[in-house]
């Protein structure tokens, strides 16, 4: 039966046609075209066996494969990979071999390391003592020893080849974390970093790790590594890609989008979007305390110089508060300058408990009965939450009367100032870092007199430092760093916050992961049966 | 035919002259620049405390100075600076080692491959909805659509890319989010860039197109038959666009330089991802290539301007010669 159009419907069907038809036919064209172009790309591709890994890390090395010019973050993501030191640290933070199967202390100067055989490099060149020896060298020449490493290894005088795969090393003084120092120094191919030098190196790096370099920059923006063909670790999966992704929202983007495999620094309120969706979540263990430093030597005059008053901040900040609602439990409150884990680290200290009234009691003590204003310079952005975290601190300081102004800068200017030991603020931001030798020694060696232009300078302090720099024994050696962290948690030299760790996702595709001194060996993960 | 004929009789020297005169304008561009960038990041800080670490010492630093030459006078360093841009060379990155600009260079067809892009979608959308927006600019949909143009146009472009993220990668995942290797890959990268920059070309060519349908030769070839849609695109439209290609120059040389934040989004490896990283490590070598290179791409895409301007509208190459 034929439909019966009213007379009415029709006259307004036509005036409107008449008034946008022009319109109506434009889009509808327009539209036919866009779909037409758009089609063929929505249409998923017929899934392939992954061959590659994903992995979104902060930041390439910035001084790409010349691993001289760093230690730790991010740059260790990267190098790890493609590199290997004499020495390594395990998942809990204890050094082990890595081209070294092991070492003996001759004397106490002196050192022999037993290497590994049938090491190779990525091009095929064996590795040997002779190799070891010729990268120690150049650490020491006149170029090599201005580098980060280089200035590191100082307390090596000498390294000789006493075999084809034996190494004596002589230091200049006793230093029991020289296995711990090793770490950090990856073995380059000294023939081609000589005739190459440090710059062409870099670009097309040749070492012993799992990996080698394809390219630092691929069209996705990543940098590509393929197995090593002569690795004495070989990898499973046979391609990876790290992603340079500095800024957060695309890291947490391209990962719960499942764009990547894995992902670093993740902020602690995702933590349950990633769960929902299926990934992994892993916390840090290798962790540094955060907090701000105070600059005492700088600020001779100023409330902070004295002990009760650098007590009574840190009594007044509810850092379990902070932990539990800002970090959602994944950093907890500090209760010295290192974390759990770390050789040094003493279990018999607390953190300092959120009593204000006892912050007042010591003000007052102090002489500062009505409190004080004073100032911090803070780089934002370098953990997650931070800016809640310091204005938190700030809203608790002023509880007790103290008026806390945070100047926010970049890192590059923070540097300049840590390094002059310049500070316009009476504190800073600044984190005890026990990486890259998990020992306590070495944060603590920066919050004494042997900082270069120190910050907080505790004479009394020094002799127990230079003690636990030089005895051998790890007995002594623990209890004297022990002894140290009680000193310095009464000392207060920082307002102690969290134990601070990277979170990492996981995607569920994949197993074997774990993290070694903040670094995933990407050689023992594989592709989960399931993908 | 007239004007053509004028154009090809124009004397060889005057060309000659203008191409001189463009060149001179381009070296002293070129040095304005490179002198600016010199004394302005010196000003920015030390690069080197930034490479050192914060392990170093005062002494290790002042080596390592001395090593760059950056312990010299300013003055000094100023001199081999120029001395060294008069051979291209910008020094080596401090960061890799890596001639800066060769690294500048590698980076700059990814630049181009999404300049291209977003000023392809640029125009695919200004063009026609500008027309659309131009042919009737009073009826109510078209004052509706002009108040979403202007409101787009207040919207930054990282803004737009962190929503079009959100929704095509995030939720549908539709389209990846990380560099250009895959054609999918260019989808919303191009679109972030043309949601900032069509907007304003909308409007520019809706107002030239509104103006040349008023106009006495439009009104006489509609009296004698001719359809508005002819009208419009065979008349309006191509006198509007001339008007626009001013801008549409401007726009091009803000993509060379403007889509740091796209590039850092996307992953996109170009010469914006570049800018941004060597920022955070104060790389002065690369930072001063990037300067000179953009300079030179904006001033190449400006000539490009002037000549189309002059194949476009023939009472310019009338003016000049």
């Amino acid at each position: 039966m034929p439909q019966v159009m009213c007379p009415s419907t029709k006259l307004i069907k036509h005036a409107l046609w008449k008034q946008y038809g022009d319109t109506y036919r434009f889009f509808k064209r327009s539209l036919g075209v866009f779909l037409l172009l758009t089609h063929h790309l929505l249409v998923p591709a017929q899934a392939a066996e992954r061959q590659t890994l994903r992995m979104g890390i902060t930041s390439l090395p910035p001084t790409y494969g010349n691993p001289y010019g760093a230690t730790g973050l991010p740059g260790a993501l990267t190098w790890q990979q493609i590199y290997d030191g004499l020495t390594e640290l395990d998942e809990n933070g204890h050094v082990r071999g890595a081209l070294s199967t092991g070492w003996e202390l001759v004397d106490p100067f002196t050192w022999r390391f037993h290497l590994r055989k049938n090491v190779h490099y990525s091009n095929g060149m064996p590795f040997d003592a002779r190799k070891a020896k010729a990268v120690f060298d150049w650490l020491q020449s006149d170029v090599g020893r201005i580098t980060i490493v280089g200035n590191e290894i100082k307390v090596i005088d000498k390294v000789t080849a006493s075999g084809e795969y034996e190494l004596v090393i002589h230091t200049r003084q006793p230093d029991p974390i020289l296995p711990n120092r090793l770490g950090i120094v990856m073995m380059v191919e000294p023939g081609i970093w000589r005739d190459e030098g440090p710059g062409a190196y870099s670009r097309k790096p040749v070492g012993t790790g799992s990996y080698v370099i394809d390219t630092w920059q691929n069209m996705n923006g990543a940098a590509k590594l393929v197995a090593n063909p002569y690795a004495w670790r070989p990898p499973h999966i046979p391609v990876v890609e790290i992603f340079p992704l500095n800024d957060h929202a695309s890291r947490f983007q391209a990962a719960i989008s499942r764009q990547l495999d894995l992902a670093q620094s993740i902020r602690p309120e995702e933590i349950d979007i990633f769960k929902k969706r299926g990934f992994d979540v892993y916390v840090d263990q290798t962790k540094q305390i955060i907090g701000l430093a105070f600059d005492v030597v700088g600020h001779p005059n100023s409330p902070i110089s004295d002990k009760r008053v650098r007590q009574a901040l840190n009594y007044a900040v509810d850092k379990r508060a902070i932990s539990k609602f800002i970090t959602y439990g994944t950093h907890p409150p500090a209760s010295q300058g290192a974390a759990p884990g770390v050789f040094g680290y003493n279990n018999s200290l607390s953190p300092y408990p959120y009593d204000p009234e006892k912050a007042r009691d010591l003000l007052v003590e102090a002489g500062y009965p009505d409190g004080f204003s004073m100032s911090a310079t803070v780089v934002i952005g370098t953990y997650a939450n931070d800016v809640e975290i310091y204005q938190k601190v700030q809203q608790d300081l002023a509880a007790i009367n103290v008026s806390i102004t945070i100047h926010s800068t970049i890192f590059s200017d923070w540097i300049q100032q840590y390094i002059k030991g310049k500070w316009q603020t009476e504190a800073f931001s600044l984190a005890w870092n026990a990486t890259p030798y998990n020992d306590a020694i070495r944060p603590m060696e920066y919050f004494s007199c042997k900082k270069s232009r120190p910050f907080f300078c505790k004479k009394s302090m020094m002799k127990e430092l230079d003690r636990a720099a030089t005895e051998l024994d790890p007995k002594k050696r623990e209890q004297i760093l022990f002894d140290l962290q009680r000193k310095f948690h009464e000392e207060a030299p920082q307002l102690f916050l969290l134990e601070y760790g990277h979170i990492w996702v996981a995607s569920q595709e994949i197993t074997g992961f774990s993290l070694r001194d903040r670094v995933p060996p990407l050689n023992e993960i594989q592709f989960s049966e399931k993908q | 035919m007239k004007e053509i004929s004028q154009f090809s009789k124009i004397p060889y020297w005057q060309i000659l002259e203008r191409i001189t005169k463009s060149l001179g304008n381009l070296i002293i561009l070129l040095f304005g620049i490179t002198t600016f960038m010199f004394f302005a990041l010196r000003m920015a800080g030390d690069p080197i405390t930034v490479l050192a670490g914060e392990n170093a010492s005062v002494e290790l630093i002042a080596e390592i100075n001395k090593q760059y030459g950056f312990d010299q006078p300013l003055i000094v360093q100023y001199q081999f600076y120029i001395l060294n841009i008069l051979r291209l060379d910008f020094g080596v990155s401090l960061s890799t080692g890596q001639p800066a600009l060769t690294y500048v260079l590698s980076q700059v067809p990814a630049t181009l491959l999404l300049a291209f892009l977003g000023m392809s979608v640029t125009l695919a959308i200004s063009v026609p909805v500008g027309a659309w927006l131009g042919m009737k600019p009073d009826a109510l949909s078209r004052r509706l659509a002009s108040g979403i143009v202007f409101f787009m146009q207040g919207l930054p472009g990282f803004v737009t890319a962190l929503l079009l993220i959100q929704v095509f990668v995030v939720q549908l995942m539709w389209f990846p989010s990380l560099g250009y290797s895959q054609v999918k890959a260019w989808i919303l990268p191009s679109i972030s860039l043309a949601s900032f920059l069509a907007p304003k070309l909308v409007r520019m060519i809706s107002a030239n197109v509104s103006e040349a349908m008023r106009e006495e030769y439009i009104r006489t070839a509609r009296s004698i038959g001719a359809s508005e849609w002819s009208l419009l695109w065979r008349e309006a439209v191509p006198n509007a666009m001339l008007g626009a290609v001013a801008l549409i120059g401007t726009q091009f040389a803000f993509l060379f330089a403007g889509a740091v934040i796209i590039e850092v989004l996307f992953l996109w490896p170009g010469i914006g991802l570049l800018l941004f990283r060597s920022a955070q490590t104060l790389d002065f070598p690369v930072l001063q290539a990037i300067a000179f290179v953009i300079a030179i791409l904006v001033f190449i895409v400006n000539s490009l301007i002037n000549a189309t301007f002059s194949f476009l509208d023939p009472r310019l190459q009338r003016n000049t010669s």
